[in-house]
């Protein structure tokens, strides 16, 4: 299989001094290796500071790594002329947690699509309104309702769903979601979890899906990594690391993951109070 | 079933705000009872009403925007909407009600100490060494052992489930009847949430204290509640024991919801999915 995005050894650390001179470097990410493959899912799960977040910007290009190598389709992406950087561009796109801040709240989401289809050159100015009614509807938006809608007027699920038509726009080969639900009712997760499944295998893209959510990892990435205090302390098949945790920071995420069944809650709970009874949780 | 009086209790509510000109019905005539020792979840989804109605039971709304407010919340057989100001401040003071909320950053004051503000819940105490033993106390309630070091430390250094244990101590200083919580652990991490989850199921399992719990997350709700209301656009659509509404929920909406809550909870790995 070919990698589309791979990474070798990456670090980045931020700060440098305290106040009286002391370094104080934190790395964010400590020497981290991956892969992504054509069509596949590879979920990253951490907790906040993990550096999840941090190795999504790396992999996005949006930062610089201190040190180590990220390459797109085998090239180093520190070679990039400007004109591999605009392939790239498009190639790999982000989405983010937040779709407001995402969105620029001034622009109606027709002009948001078309500036996206204009500065690429995606299509030419008269197919630009059958462009952008077929990217609405392949995020199940009507456009004769939504074309002249800002992004105050959406809901939050609704303006995620423009932020991935906008990511479609581009035709990528890869997408980079970083938290892509967690801003969204439970009601609404579950729309767009299937959105992003169905269009994953409908245009065979990569996705990197950076979570906290177990529940949203398993049900929908083929390989999992699990990263802590910026390191991989486990990798492998989503089945395998969640069926049968080797470690055991995942083993303390599993027994976190709520379950929206009170039977099961509860026994679960009984179980886990029986093990932990000499000693009271601190 | 619990018998015997509420201890806090809901009739016809309602408020309306005013939001640009326009009146929003955000909460429309809602019923709620909770019974001592009782832990009872308000589940909807953002827009719903929940957090409008838990600021309303616990009169904390802003009384800016507010176009209608009506109907009673009876607590010990006062009227908690009708209530003088001094009363409500006893109540809030003594074995009252207390209130803990999403986000606890920002309901610490970041220029002092742990142990002034939580002194400052404490006046009521004989002197500071009471206040001392008080404070130690309450924050081994919430699971935070190190007390003599978490005393010393500014809201910063803290770490967010540790915040919000902070907080969840201060509500109990008072010595509430009733703790009300609007997401307590939605800004938390997975494990720090379960903590959290944990420390509020002890209070109310083993301390018999009553709670309300207002969520957006049925797992929060299956692992703590006893009976939940389900609010949509302002209205109850359905009230049920815990076990009664995820297994025969009666509403299409509460249905609705749940099938959601099991599309991400669709465990290939966790087998935790199937009934």
């Amino acid at each position: 299989m070919n990698a589309i995005l791979s990474a070798r050894s990456i670090v980045k650390s931020f700060g440098g001094r305290r106040w009286f001179g002391a370094a104080n470097d934190k790395r964010a990410v400590d020497g981290v290796d991956l892969d992504v493959n054509e069509g596949e899912t590879l979920a990253i799960v951490g907790e906040s500071g993990s550096g999840k977040s941090t190795l999504a910007r790396i992999l996005l290009g949006l930062i610089k790594p201190t040190s180590g190598e990220v390459a797109y389709q085998g090239r180093p992406v520190d070679a990039f002329a400007s004109a591999d950087w605009m392939t790239f561009r498009k190639a790999v796109q982000p989405i983010f947690q937040d779709p407001a801040s995402s969105l620029n709240p001034r622009m109606r989401v027709d002009t948001t699509l078309a500036n996206v289809l204009r500065r690429h050159k995606l299509a030419t100015r008269d197919r630009f309104e059958a462009e952008i009614t077929d990217l609405l509807a392949s995020v199940g938006l009507d456009a004769a309702e939504f074309h002249d809608r800002y992004p105050h007027q959406l809901s939050g699920g609704q303006q995620q769903r423009i932020a991935i038509a906008r990511a479609m726009a581009m035709r990528p080969r890869l997408i980079i979601a970083d938290e892509p639900l967690s801003s969204l009712d439970m009601s609404v997760q579950a729309q767009i979890l299937d959105l992003l499944v169905s269009l994953k295998a409908s245009r065979n893209l990569g996705l990197v899906l950076i979570s906290h959510d177990l529940n949203v990892v398993d049900a929908i990435s083929d390989r999992v990594m699990v990263m802590y205090q910026g390191r991989i302390v486990e990798a492998g098949p989503t089945h395998q690391v969640l069926g049968s945790p080797a470690s055991d920071y995942t083993r303390s995420l599993l027994a976190a993951k709520l379950v929206a069944d009170p039977h099961i809650a509860r026994t679960r709970r009984l179980a886990m109070d029986a093990a932990l009874a000499p000693a009271p949780i601190s | 079933m619990t018998t015997g009086l509420p201890l806090l209790s809901a009739r016809d509510v309602k408020v309306h705000l005013r939001v640009h000109g326009r009146i929003v019905k955000a909460v429309d005539g809602v019923d709620l009872d909770v019974h001592p020792g009782q832990c009872v979840g308000i589940v909807g989804e953002s827009g719903s009403g929940k957090s409008t109605l838990g600021r309303a039971m616990t009169r904390l709304l802003p009384n800016v925007e507010i176009a209608e407010l009506s109907g009673s919340v009876r607590f010990g057989g006062e009227d908690v909407l009708a209530m003088a100001p001094e009363t409500l401040r006893a109540l809030r003071r003594h074995r009252g009600l207390s209130m803990v909320f999403q986000d606890p950053l920002s309901y610490l004051n970041p220029t002092l100490r742990i142990d002034r503000q939580l002194g400052e819940a404490l006046r009521h105490l004989a002197d500071r060494q009471a206040i001392r033993e008080k404070s130690a106390e309450l924050l081994r309630q919430v699971g935070l052992d190190d007390t003599a070091r978490v005393l010393r430390l500014y809201p910063h250094q803290l770490s967010g489930g540790m915040r919000q244990r902070v907080l969840i101590a201060m509500a109990l200083a008072p010595e509430p009847q009733i703790l009300v919580a609007d997401e307590p652990t939605t800004a938390l991490d997975a494990t720090v949430q379960y903590q959290v989850i944990q420390t509020l199921r002890r209070l109310n399992k083993e301390r018999g204290l009553a709670m309300l719990i207002i969520t957006h997350d049925l797992g929060m709700v299956a692992e703590l509640c006893d009976q939940v209301y389900v609010m949509h656009g302002g209205k109850i659509v359905e009230a049920a024991d815990v076990f009664a509404l995820f297994d025969a929920p009666q509403n299409a909406y509460t249905a609705s919801l749940l099938a959601a809550a099991r599309r991400l909870h669709q465990t290939k790995a966790l087998g935790s999915a199937a009934p």
